[in-house]
């Protein structure tokens, strides 16, 4: 069941940007993760996941963004995470998770930040 | 009182968040978004892990609100598992080496006053309570 969660996928230059929006629950994650993983095997190495639109995200939600960063900084790219609202962040911040991800307050933040190297 | 049994699937989660929305309508959002959380986390674990011969059942979630406090019961009839004696993760590791087993407990605790948990006769009942802010 995914029906509560939506993924866009877009480019900008070298970057990939994974929007989602909804919820990320247990029952949704397994969708973020196989649209992450696609990104992923067809190279992305930059990649910047917007959440301005998630209203919910549970530590199934936590666990695909971790699993993504993990791989990434195995293949030497790295992932931003941009506009998580601010209960999103307290679960961010709950997991400790505030300290190892690149949190942006938008999108315009997180690009420049991949421009300058994370 | 509000009370509402679904049946232990993922797709139900959603629809537990709802149930919740509605009955701490006026709660304000910070109460009502831990709540989502604590109940979903337990949900999800049931869900996951309470039904390993494949056959699911179903998961009541009961919510009073008063003026001190909300209390929310959770009752399904999945194999007997005390989500509570989870050890703590460990949060200040560095990424490449966190398990992520724990997590969900670690909200639940976190976002609520208290948790208790008690096997009644064929079924796991998770109580939790969270004290309403302007009540402190």
């Amino acid at each position: 069941m995914s029906g509560h969660v939506e993924i866009l996928e877009r480019r900008a230059g070298a970057v990939d940007i994974i929007v989602v929006k909804g919820r990320l629950d247990a029952g949704s994650s397994e969708k973020a993760e196989e649209r992450i993983n696609r990104v992923l095997d067809a190279g992305g190495r930059s990649l910047l996941v917007n959440l301005c639109d998630l209203d919910y995200i549970s530590s199934s939600g936590l666990r695909v963004l971790l699993a993504a960063l993990k791989r990434l900084k195995k293949d030497g790219g790295a992932l931003r995470i941009a506009c998580a609202q601010p209960q999103i962040l307290e679960v961010f911040t709950m997991a400790g998770f505030h300290r190892i991800f690149s949190l942006s307050p938008d999108e315009a933040a997180a690009l420049a930040g991949f421009a300058v190297g994370s | 009182m509000a009370e509402l049994t679904v049946r232990a699937d993922l797709g139900a989660l959603a629809s537990i968040a709802e149930f919740l929305a509605g009955a701490l309508a006026g709660s304000g959002d910070d109460l009502v978004f831990a709540v989502q959380l604590a109940v979903d986390e337990a949900c999800s674990n049931t869900i996951l892990y309470g039904y390993p011969d494949g056959e699911a059942g179903t998961i009541t979630v009961t919510c009073i609100v008063d003026d001190d406090a909300v209390r929310v019961t959770i009752a399904d009839d999945g194999v007997p598992f005390d989500p509570l004696t989870a050890p703590p993760p460990l949060l200040d590791i560095p990424a490449e080496e966190r398990p992520i087993g724990g997590l969900g407990v670690h909200f639940i605790r976190t976002v609520m006053d208290s948790v208790a948990y008690a096997r009644e006769g064929e079924r796991n009942v998770l109580s939790m309570e969270k004290r309403r802010p302007d009540s402190l």
